[in-house]
């Protein structure tokens, strides 16, 4: 069983403007020191999946439906009282802007210690001990002392690697990064990449990797899931994906990148109008207003997410055999020297 | 493959052989750290921009790449004279405006413009965007109520936005659409030269290269100069002619675009190809033999001695703490500022010395 699975998940939010459907019947399972990485723009529902994954998307205009279960125990049912021992222990989270997940007023160390606090019996001398441990293997040069630095004393690439240091101090199963580069430069941005893999590796644990770039996604996941409108376009290995991209969405994300090496005038091909509403989701396929391929079923009829090719899904109504060939061929042309 | 695909860029090759538009004559700009309100003592000096000297010419697009601290938008922001230098000088149209008081300026402000990265920042939510866009007119004095009107539901229009919500406010507007009224407040006054401070690092990326091709489109409508800012080297390449790689308030290399990614010669250039993740089958394997920079950018208070990339080099050697290199003319405009320099012919440089054999940033062994 995978350990994380989760099922049909609905997330839809009441608020004074109509009904938001955040997250519309989707499905994804993570295996134990895997890594799926999910892709997708703002309003995609991958940021949403994953909170409502660690019981954060809770409140009184939220509509949760579906099944989360992590290692055979549904969250969307879990009490307050589990959810907080699995919380941080067993799955642990990081975002993008790490400045605004420290505690600005509190020296770094000491909240790492907390985490450990929180979660297990041990002494404060102890837990700092595991704290300088942590800074150090996730490469904070000089660590005793940083551990008594303040989050302001930091550099933007440090503090993420402080915030990785406290997702994995307490050795969880199963790591969700929500953006963990966004904010970071390239240079950093592929340190962080560097060792998140690295620390996966080391300690088996299963990562969700969230992020609007497929690129990252490209060099970190086992596993890809390409989200629009609350919904999966497309899911498979990620081999395949990049090699034969099935969905017109993930060309289109694919062609709005200009390639490094690629003669300087040659046009991009962006994805023609926006985002779309989430309250006023288009019918059918929610993607086809901006897809050059639609055809008359594709406002009338909601695509279903079908494999196409063994462990490869795609929810298009296009033939499978086209879809392919021009899949290979974007893919083609994107692949770069190396 | 889709149809509606877009030129990006008529090149114009005599640009750089005409009068250059901008000229930055050794640009320098340090900003006091002090603390004390009373008794102000001053700590240090950050070095933001540390002696820069560029040219933009007339419907040249330049790029300006660099990471955080790099002093990127300091330098667009002396350039727009929104700031001093603490020395240097700053020549626009032949004129040297670098000490020009606000009134003398203030005509100029209509040829140059500005397009910020934050569109929600940069717009007053509190106004149409009828009014924003129309508001350096006002500012100007150029026209009447009506005219003004007109115009920029003209430029709305020609941005791609629609000119029946010229009464609507900021927040009604998408990111991408908000940049689009960035973009229109910028042109309204017709200008020459529009500097963009990272126009599209806040946007989706289907909605990035919308941007993209629309100010492509609009440089060659308008006769634009763009100086394009940016830490995405993969962006700032697309969309440039030329394109300056700065770190730590210094220009390290000075390429046209396209010789940038073929033959970068200084190795922080080639250490940001390489960290560019891009989406295709051997991205793994091409990460898997990356040697990455170790470290973060260092503090621009405190910079480093000699060359100020040397703690991050893996080609460094001795020298490079102790002796900063010059920018030296590889030609064809290449410029570079390295003592070991990459893909250049050391014979005819004798002052520069091959690195020695290591793994280079690409995983390639190199042997010298």
């Amino acid at each position: 069983m995978a350990l994380l699975e989760i099922d049909d998940l609905h997330v839809r939010f009441r608020t004074r403007d109509g009904i938001v459907r955040a997250v519309e019947g989707t499905s994804l399972s993570v295996d134990r020191g895997r890594t799926l990485g999910i892709v997708g723009e703002s309003g995609s529902g991958k940021s949403v999946s994953a909170l409502t994954v660690m019981g954060l998307t809770r409140n009184p205009n939220a509509t949760i439906e579906g099944s989360v279960l992590f290692d055979g125990i549904e969250l969307l049912h879990a009490s307050e009282e589990q959810l907080r021992r699995i919380r941080g222990k067993r799955i642990a989270m990081i975002f993008q802007d790490p400045m605004s997940s420290l505690h600005p007023l509190y020296k770094v160390g000491w909240q790492i210690v907390e985490a450990i606090r929180a979660h297990e019996n041990v002494s404060k001398r102890a837990a700092r001990r595991r704290a300088i441990d942590a800074l150090r293997e996730v490469g904070i040069p000089s660590a005793a002392e940083r551990v008594d630095s303040y989050p302001h004393e930091l550099s933007g690439g440090m503090r993420q690697r402080v915030m990785i240091a406290m997702a994995l101090v307490l050795d969880p199963d199963l790591l969700i990064a929500d953006e963990p580069t966004t904010a970071l430069d390239v240079t950093v941005q592929a340190q962080i990449l560097d060792l998140i893999r690295a620390l996966q590796e080391e300690h088996g644990t299963a990562v969700v990797l969230i992020t609007h770039d497929l690129g990252v996604v490209a060099e970190t996941a086992d596993e890809v899931a390409v989200m629009y409108a609350g919904r999966i376009a497309e899911h498979g290995q990620l081999e395949d994906v990049l090699e034969a991209p099935e969905h017109p969405y993930t060309w289109g994300l694919l062609e709005s990148v200009p390639r490094l090496g690629a003669p300087r005038d040659e046009p991009l091909h962006p994805i023609s109008g926006r985002p779309p509403s989430l309250i006023h989701v288009p019918s059918g396929c929610p993607f086809h207003p901006r897809c050059p391929y639609a055809f008359d079923a594709c406002p009338r009829v909601e695509p279903e997410l079908i494999e196409s090719q063994p462990g490869h899904e795609v929810a298009c109504h296009l033939a499978a055999a086209r879809r392919r060939r021009i899949g290979r061929v974007v893919a083609a042309q994107r692949a770069q020297v190396a | 493959m889709s149809a509606h695909a877009v030129r990006l860029r008529e090149t114009t090759p005599d640009a750089r052989t005409a009068e250059p538009l901008v000229e930055l004559r050794e640009l320098v700009k340090h900003f006091p750290i002090g603390r004390g309100v009373v008794l102000r003592r001053e700590l240090g000096v950050v070095h933001a921009v540390d002696g820069i000297s560029l040219e933009i010419g007339r419907g040249e697009t330049l790029g300006l790449v660099g990471e955080t601290g790099s002093g990127k938008s300091t330098v667009a922001r002396l350039l727009t004279r929104l700031l001093e230098p603490t020395s240097g000088r700053v020549l626009y149209d032949g004129k040297d405006i670098t000490h020009w008081p606000r009134r003398r300026l203030r005509p100029l402000r209509r040829e140059v413009q500005m397009i910020f990265q934050d569109p929600y920042a940069s717009l007053n939510p509190r106004r149409t965007v009828g009014a924003i866009v129309g508001e350096p007119l006002r500012v100007q004095r150029i026209g009447n109520k009506a005219s003004r009107q007109e115009r920029v539901r003209e430029l709305m229009a020609r941005v791609g936005l629609n000119p029946e919500h010229y009464n609507r406010y900021p927040h009604e507007f998408s990111g991408g659409q908000r940049q689009r009224v960035g973009i229109a407040r910028a042109l309204v006054t017709t200008p020459k030269l529009i500097v963009a401070d990272e126009p599209v690092s806040a946007l989706d990326v289907s909605i990035q290269a919308q941007i993209l091709n629309l100010l492509a489109d609009l440089q060659g409508e308008f006769e634009l100069t763009y100086l394009f800012i940016a830490h995405d080297l993969n962006v700032v390449r697309h969309v440039s002619d030329r394109v300056a790689v700065m770190y730590l308030g210094k220009i390290m290399e000075l390429a046209p675009s396209e010789e940038l990614d073929s033959r970068p010669i200084h190795p922080y250039t080639e250490a940001l190809l390489a960290a560019v993740p891009v989406a295709d089958a051997k991205a793994k394997e091409r990460r898997r033999r990356r040697v990455g920079l170790s470290g973060d950018v260092p503090s621009p208070v405190t910079p480093p001695s000699g060359c100020r990339f040397h703690t991050r080099c893996p080609y460094a050697t001795e020298i490079c703490s102790s002796v900063e290199p010059p920018l030296v003319d590889y030609g064809n405009g290449h410029v570079a500022a390295c003592h070991h320099p990459l893909n250049v012919d050391y014979a005819r440089h004798p002052r520069t010395r091959p690195p020695t054999a290591t793994l280079g940033m690409k995983g390639v062994l190199r042997v010298t």
